[in-house]
């Protein structure tokens, strides 16, 4: 039997496809990486970056601003774009939904109220502190929605209803306190649009252990979700423990929102657009859907983060509006292209 | 009855909405034979065939595999020994058939050890039985309902498990396809020593693929036994109330139904 000369899944055409796409795909990142540090309001030459990163000097003004603050903000962007996306091809494969969002579960909603409160009540205003309330707040919501959403049990439907209900909830409760103080609101302002201006290295390194946890887990669920896009049934019979399944991937995308929003505020669109560009790439494995998610965020982010500086803008356009600027008519483009099959 | 099968039903209750849909059913699926369930539509097939996969959780009553109950093992190892293609599964757009077929290999691999040689030849091996190896890289929506069902079927089969449960698996298949996957499995059954457990609704089919026949009605046993005990005028009456003369199938000398 010929058949038999088959080594892997993955020996077809569009596989080698696949593998070509990814190697692009990379090179592109690396490419964006390296620009992103390159351009922005101080002009700094390759030579100093390199120089940067290989004899830095404390006292030179181009290394501290690539060190302080380039590297941190590129490095947010990575995490960002590639949490949010990664966690939107979970989240759209769990719930069987293509239009599903990982702000979906209530993690948003949750986080902005935390943040609220933690003004409104508490009376603090440095966004450094955010991070922990933003993180609790939105842990918090997701737990509830999961537990509304019927635990492992519930269907992929009620798991939705629940996080649109409690999001919608949460949003109208802290909009509440925002219009009763107009100090809050200023500090909330802030807070809401901080894209990735002002993040240093501590915070990164502090939410790290979130976003490799996070990352670890979508790798396992990719896995799981596999199975489970055959249906609760086939999932079932192929040996999977559904429930378990169900709740690690929603640990999963908590683990990567959650940091994700503690450090760069809600950020919307990524997560439901990007997964949807991936899939051209990755056809219907979930395992190379969320790698081809996570790499071509992250690149987006950069992207948008990287045009948003541009003069033209003004200097300082929010990255996650820019990547629904960008975004928004790049998926227009590749579902025209396809048809509509893309969707 | 000498050794006690490996898959076997004790007492099973199943109620939905209070509504009792299987009554203390209580069935061995013989080892190494082919066990066919008949009765009518909606008398609870599916039903039991979901219980004994553990689909489907009892009120009362237990489905014994290998001696303990089936609910009370783990899943992934109850997945390595037993397989079960549902009754109308589904999948997502663009999944391709070798893309299916190789989610069968699932409770073979985990999260980290994920492809192995074994695994490759599973999915040659089914692609290749089931005649599904030209349309490997097709995905499911192109395809015709037969072939669908075939490359689930496939997938059923890469799974590689000594019992097999098959809920209609000839549904969409014209009659040259259903006596091909009937062969089939009885091919599989004959050298591999697979115990199948099926349901069919062409009661003639069930007759001559049949070792061994369950008929339910109402979600209780009527009878169980050999084609030529269990389909008989009696019988076919009392189960689906069909009159009918039985004669004797010229080419397989099994028993043969024509309906009056
Ligand atoms: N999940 C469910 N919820 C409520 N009722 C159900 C459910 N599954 C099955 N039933 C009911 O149980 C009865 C038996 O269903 P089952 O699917 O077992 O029948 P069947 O013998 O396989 O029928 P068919 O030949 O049409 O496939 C039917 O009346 C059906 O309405
Ligand atoms: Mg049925």
């Amino acid at each position: 039997m010929t058949i038999l000369e088959t080594t892997s899944p993955l020996s077809d055409r569009r596989a080698s496809a696949r593998q070509i796409w990814l190697l692009t795909v990379l090179f592109g990142l690396v490419l964006l990486s390296a620009l992103s540090l390159r351009f922005g309001l101080r002009p700094i030459s390759w030579y100093s970056i390199w120089e940067s990163f290989v004899a830095y000097d404390a006292t030179n003004a181009d290394h501290l601003v690539i060190q302080g603050m380039r590297l941190p903000r590129l490095m947010a962007a990575w995490l960002a774009g590639g949490a949010l996306a990664g966690s939107g091809a979970l989240i759209q494969s769990l719930t069987r939904n293509p239009l599903a969002d990982p702000g979906l579960l209530g993690i948003n909603g949750g986080a902005s109220l935390g943040v609220i409160l933690c003004i409104f009540l508490l009376g603090i205003s440095d966004p450094a502190s955010f991070v922990w309330v933003a993180m609790g707040g939105g842990l918090v919501s997701t737990v509830l929605v999961f537990f509304l959403g019927g635990a492992g049990r519930g269907t992929p439907l009620r798991l939705i209803l629940a996080g649109a209900a409690l999001s919608a909830l949460f949003l109208a409760l802290g909009r509440s306190l925002l219009l009763i103080s107009q100090r809050s609101l200023d500090v909330y302002r802030f807070w809401v649009l901080g894209g990735l201006d002002g993040i240093e290295m501590p915070t990164l390194a502090a939410l790290l252990p979130f976003f490799a946890l996070g990352a670890a887990l979508a790798a396992v669920s990719s896995f799981n979700l596999n199975a489970m896009m055959l249906g609760e049934d086939t999932a079932r019979s192929l040996g999977l423990r559904v429930g378990l399944a169900r709740g690690l991937a929603v640990c999963a995308i908590v683990c990567l929102c959650g940091a994700t929003v503690s450090m760069a505020g809600p950020i919307a669109f990524v997560g439901l657009i990007v997964p949807h560009m991936a899939r051209r790439f990755s056809g219907a494995d979930m395992r190379w859907g969320l790698l081809f998610s996570t790499l071509l965020g992250a690149g987006l982010m950069i992207l948008a983060d990287l045009v948003g500086r541009l003069p033209v803008f003004g200097g300082n356009m929010q990255a996650g509006v820019m990547a629904a600027l960008i975004g928004g008519p790049a998926l227009v483009w590749l579902i025209r292209r396809n048809g509509g099959a893309a969707l | 009855m000498n050794a006690p099968a490996r898959l076997h039903a004790k007492a099973l209750s199943v109620a939905f909405a209070k509504t009792p849909i299987l009554k203390d059913l209580s069935a061995d699926i013989p080892d190494g034979k082919i066990t066919v369930i008949v009765g009518p539509n909606a008398c609870g097939k599916s039903t039991f065939l979901r219980s004994l996969a553990r689909l489907q959780k009892p009120d009362s009553g237990e489905v014994l595999l290998d001696g303990k109950s089936i609910h009370k093992q783990a899943n992934r190892s109850v997945a390595q020994r037993l397989a079960i293609l549902p009754q109308s599964p589904s999948a997502p757009e663009g999944l391709t058939v070798r893309d299916l077929v190789t989610r069968g290999r699932t409770p073979h691999q985990s999260a980290l050890r994920q492809w192995s040689h074994q695994d490759a030849e599973a999915v040659g091996r089914a692609l290749e039985l089931t005649g599904m190896a030209p349309n490997a890289n097709r995905p499911l929506e192109a395809l015709s309902g037969g072939q669908r069902q075939r490359a689930w079927i496939a997938m059923a089969l890469a799974q590689d498990t000594k019992i097999l449960l098959l809920d209609e698996p000839t549904t969409y298949l014209d009659l040259p396809h259903q006596i091909e996957l009937l062969s089939l499995i009885q091919s599989l059954n004959q050298q591999n020593n697979q115990t199948v457990a099926m349901v069919l609704h062409d009661i003639n089919l069930a007759a001559r693929f049949a070792d061994h026949i369950i008929a339910l009605r109402a979600g209780a046993i009527f009878t169980t036994g050999s084609p030529t005990e269990v389909v008989t005028r009696n019988n076919m009456e009392q189960v689906f109330e069909l009159r009918c003369q039985i004669i004797s199938d010229p080419v397989h000398g099994t028993p043969h139904v024509i309906p009056e």
